[in-house]
This record gives C-alpha cells, structure tokens and sequence, in this order.
C-alpha cells in the first residue's frame, strides 16, 4: 500500500473496501432471497403400502365405462388394472413422457396417456408414443378382494 | 373540462405554427384565462410541456404497410384491457387449491358481470398473443429491427415470450383438469432441459408435483411478479420507440426516393385518432367473443384422476404440444422430448438473435427460408393438432 502517491492509493482501496462491504450486503440479501424460493421440504404422504380403496371385484367399469380412477399412493396417483385371467397390477400413473395421467383402456388391453397418445401394454412397457420409459410398477398383494399395494 | 379544451383547440390552430401555448389568442375571455393559468402551472410544476413537445414532434410516416403500425398500438391497448380486467378478477378469485375452482365458478354465475370480466380477460389473452405474432411478423417483413432498432426487438421478444408465461401461469389458476394437466406437462418440459432442467422444475412447480403450492407460485408470478417486469420492458419498448422514431421499409423508401420523402402525418392526432378505430374494433370483438362464447371452466382438478380424452392446449401453444406427441420417445440414443424442447429453445434464439444475424444479402437469404419453413411448420402442427 505505501506507494509514492499515497492518497490515490488510499482511495482505491477505499472504493475496493466499498464494493466490497455492498457485494458482500447483496449477497447477504440475495441468499436468504433465493433459498426462500425453493420449495419447503415435502412430507411424503402415506407410507410405503397402502390398501387400495377399491376391492378386487369392483375392478371394473362403470354405467358410464369409466376404470376406476388412480387413487393416491404417496402422494403419486396409482392406476390399478385387472388382466382378463383375473391378474390384479398397480402403477405408478405418471407417464414417463410428460407427467400426464395414465388410464386403462379394457376392452384394448393397454394403458393409455390421453395427452400425447402415449400407449403401454398391461405390464407397463411402452408399446408405442413418445414415452422413453416403461411406468413403474408397484407390488400388489391380494388378501381375500383386498388389494395392498406397496413399493420397495 | 372536455369543453375548455376543445375551446383551447379551436382558438390555438391559427396559431400553430409560431408555437402553441404561450401566445394568447385574441379573444381574452375568462374560460381561456382560466385554461391557460391551468395550463401554465401544470406545465411548470408536472413538466407537461415534455409531452406536448414529444406529441407535436412524433411523426407516422405513410406508405403501403403503414397498417402494420397499428399492431404495436393494437397490443398495448389489449396489454392495459389485460391489467384491467386483472385487477378486476382479483378481487374475487381466492387462490388456494381447495377454493380456487370454486372462487371462479362463483365469479362465472354470482358474481354480476363476472362472467363478461372473465371472458374478455382470457379472450383478450387469446387475442394479444396473436397480435404480438403479426407484430412480430410484420416486423420482420418491414425489417425494422435493423440498426438502430435492435434493441427494441429484443425487447419486443422477451414482451412475447413473457406474455407467452403471464398466459401459461394464468391457466392454472382456475384450477380445472386442463389447467393442472397442462401445467403437469409445460412444467415437465422445463424438467427436459439439460444439467438444470430438473432444479428449475423443482422451482417452477415449487415441490415435485403440481400441488396447492404451485397454485401459490403461479398465482404470485400472474399477478405481481409478471407485471412488474411487464411494466419495465415495456417502458423500455415504448421508450426505444420513441427514442428511434418509426422505421420506414426500404421499399417505401425507394418509392418515394429517399427516407425524408416519405410523406408523414403527426403522431398526434391523425395516427392516434386512426389507432382508437382499431380499438374500438377490439373492444367490439372481445364483447362479441365474450357473449357468444364465455369462456369455460371445466371440471375441478383431480390430481390423482387420469387426464381427461381430447386433452389440448391453448392454440398458441399447439405446434409444440403437436410436434412432441411426433417425435419418438428416442432419437440418435437421445430422448426425444429432450430434442424437441432443445430445438424450440433454439428456435427461440434464433428469433432473439434476428438483428444481429441479419447482415447482408446472404445471411437475409438463409432467415427468410428458417422464417418460411417454421411458419409453414407451426401452421401445420397447429392444425393438425386439432384435427387429431
């Protein structure tokens, strides 16, 4: 600092001292700013198994020829299907594409994503569409027409 | 009030040209004394005499595409119908994931003249997004973004696209099927951007899913955070406008034989004047949009129920919702969705970039044919997409 011109140099580190104390102020502002932001922490709801509200029997379609709809399993919507043989499948009805909402199509025999036609078979293997994954599968446990469905 | 202007008007003409307010007429009646004392001291104390100067100097010139003019009047007219009807809404919407549906269904049969305030707000959306289009076409037809302009470009794109965002996170808020799907896949596709598109999702969403929370976010980007900056680049814009003078085609130019020999007519009254028909034509259209079809609600989000058959977006955003139900789920190893957002993203530069890319005649060539073929694109995604 003990240059020949000294006020000069007192002067920038003045101004050096100065942006300093205003970038440090900034970012004391902006870090609690930006962290504000972010999402609070989500309680996942429900645990890792749950009893469907529908029973093995009433896995079928209604006056109006609608599956029964997904139900919420942790906070995801989970689609049931039951095969012709009488297999009961749970999913997870997220479509891998675009996050829409999956259904089951019976009479055709596959899931179907209404917004991207999105088309998956009844194990949840992307048959055609934009889809790149298979939907996830969760394990079904039957006891008596109770469904349990639960994810590892 | 309305009267002593008009008095103010009439007195003042045969005096233009040795320079407005200063000189008194003639006819030293009280009215006029009044007016002008009222005049003077606004002019001193508000600095009114700016404006004056600002509306007596601007000129429009006149040739073959001087309509095109009126698309940048016509959008800010339909930018303040927005702001009003906004503010209006507000004071009746509850924006909670339990009382949303509800608070608009009410504003739709309660509330009187809800049903008018809220069609004119989403037919007005419908109808500033294809006026800032055209704006933007013809723009680029007349290439006014050249220098100086390019900055009033740039600013009129992110207008656009921040227009494009107030129409996106206003959809939600009713908070009906299509509303959460649409906003379950618009925020998905952030979630397809390489390395931070899965940090910005978490934002955007303000958790993991579409929740009460993401009502929340949207809800305080719609209404404060948008038009804040809303306010600022427009100002900018305006201010650009201003500053620049209106841009004259060089084909309107060569007619006439040079750039000052474009006739022109001053900003005040004559092109304003011209401006308040094509307003009042809006205001006819959104009444009659509004009145033969209000806008409709739907059903109450369901977010466990699967989406709804024949799901669609708003027309502006049907190429896009088009082009990614086409592309296949992988391209090259690389999953398409994540392709087809890349080469939207692009796009989007690309149009940003339009001033700085275009110098010479080479390079004009190659931004007429991108231009063509996107526009022949979006034109037959859209209508594919509800054909489909």
């Amino acid at each position: 600092m003990a240059t020949r011109n000294g006020s000069s140099s007192r002067r920038k580190w003045l101004l050096q001292a100065l942006i300093g104390v205003v970038s440090a102020t900034a970012a004391g502002i902006a870090f609690p700013v930006l962290a504000f932001l972010r999402p609070r922490r989500q309680l996942v709801a429900g645990g890792l198994e749950v009893v469907a509200p529908y029973k093995v029997n009433q896995l079928e379609r209604d006056a109006n020829g609608e599956w029964p709809a997904p139900f919420d399993f942790g906070g995801k919507p989970c689609l049931l299907i039951k095969k012709p043989d009488g297999t009961v499948k749970a999913f997870n009805a997220v479509c891998t594409h675009l996050e829409c909402t999956v259904t089951y199509r019976s009479d055709q025999q596959d899931i179907f994503c209404n917004c991207h036609n999105g088309v998956f078979n009844t194990d949840g293997q992307t048959v055609s569409g934009p889809p790149p994954k298979p939907l996830e599968e969760y394990d079904v446990t039957l006891r008596g027409e109770q469904i349990i469905v639960s994810r590892s | 009030m309305s009267h002593e202007v008009d008095e103010y008007n009439s007195k003042d003409e045969p005096k233009e040209t040795s320079g407005g307010m200063d000189h008194s007429p003639s006819d030293d009646s009280s009215d006029w004394r009044r007016t002008k004392r009222v005049y003077a001291y606004c002019a001193d104390r508000l600095g009114l005499d700016l404006l004056v100067d600002l509306g007596q100097k601007k000129l429009v010139p006149i040739h073959r595409t001087t309509p095109f003019y009126y698309l940048g009047g016509m959008a800010l007219f339909l930018v303040i119908v927005m702001f009003g009807t906004g503010v209006l809404l507000a004071l009746h919407y509850k924006p909670s994931a339990d009382r949303a549906f509800d608070s608009v269904q009410s504003i739709m049969t309660d509330v009187q003249f809800g049903w008018l305030i809220r069609s004119v707000h989403a037919w007005g959306a419908a109808l500033l997004i294809a006026v800032l289009i055209l704006h933007l076409l013809t723009t680029y037809m007349m290439r006014a973004y050249r220098r100086p302009r390019e900055y009033t470009w740039v600013t009129g794109c992110f207008l656009l696209g921040l227009f494009m965002a107030f129409g996106f996170s206003g959809y939600l808020l009713p908070w009906n099927q299509l509303a959460f799907f649409a906003t379950r896949v618009g925020t998905a596709i952030v979630g397809v951007v390489p390395v931070v598109g899965e940090e910005l999702l978490i934002w955007a969403r303000n958790g993991e899913d579409v929740t009460g929370d993401t009502l929340a976010r949207f809800h305080s980007l719609h209404v404060s955070i948008f038009p804040l900056i809303a306010l600022v680049l427009l100002g900018a814009h305006l201010f650009l406008v201003q500053k620049h003078g209106m841009s004259v085609p060089d084909a309107a130019a060569k007619a006439a034989g040079g750039k000052n020999r474009v006739p022109s007519i001053p900003f005040v009254p004559d092109f304003l004047l011209r401006d308040a028909v094509g307003w009042y034509l809006a205001i006819a259209l959104l009444a009659l949009l509004s009145a033969i079809f209000p806008w409709e609600l739907g059903e109450q989000a369901d977010p466990f129920g699967s989406a709804p058959e024949g799901i669609k977006p708003e027309w502006y955003f049907m190429f896009m919702f088009q082009a990614l139900k086409l592309i296949p789920a992988h391209v090259f190893g690389l999953e398409g969705e994540m392709l087809g957002v890349m080469f939207f993203g692009f796009c989007g530069l690309i149009v940003l970039l339009v001033p700085f890319l275009d110098w010479g005649q080479r390079s004009r060539q190659v931004l007429n044919g991108l231009a063509i073929i996107s526009l022949i694109f979006a034109i037959v995604m859209t209508i594919w997409g509800y054909l489909a």
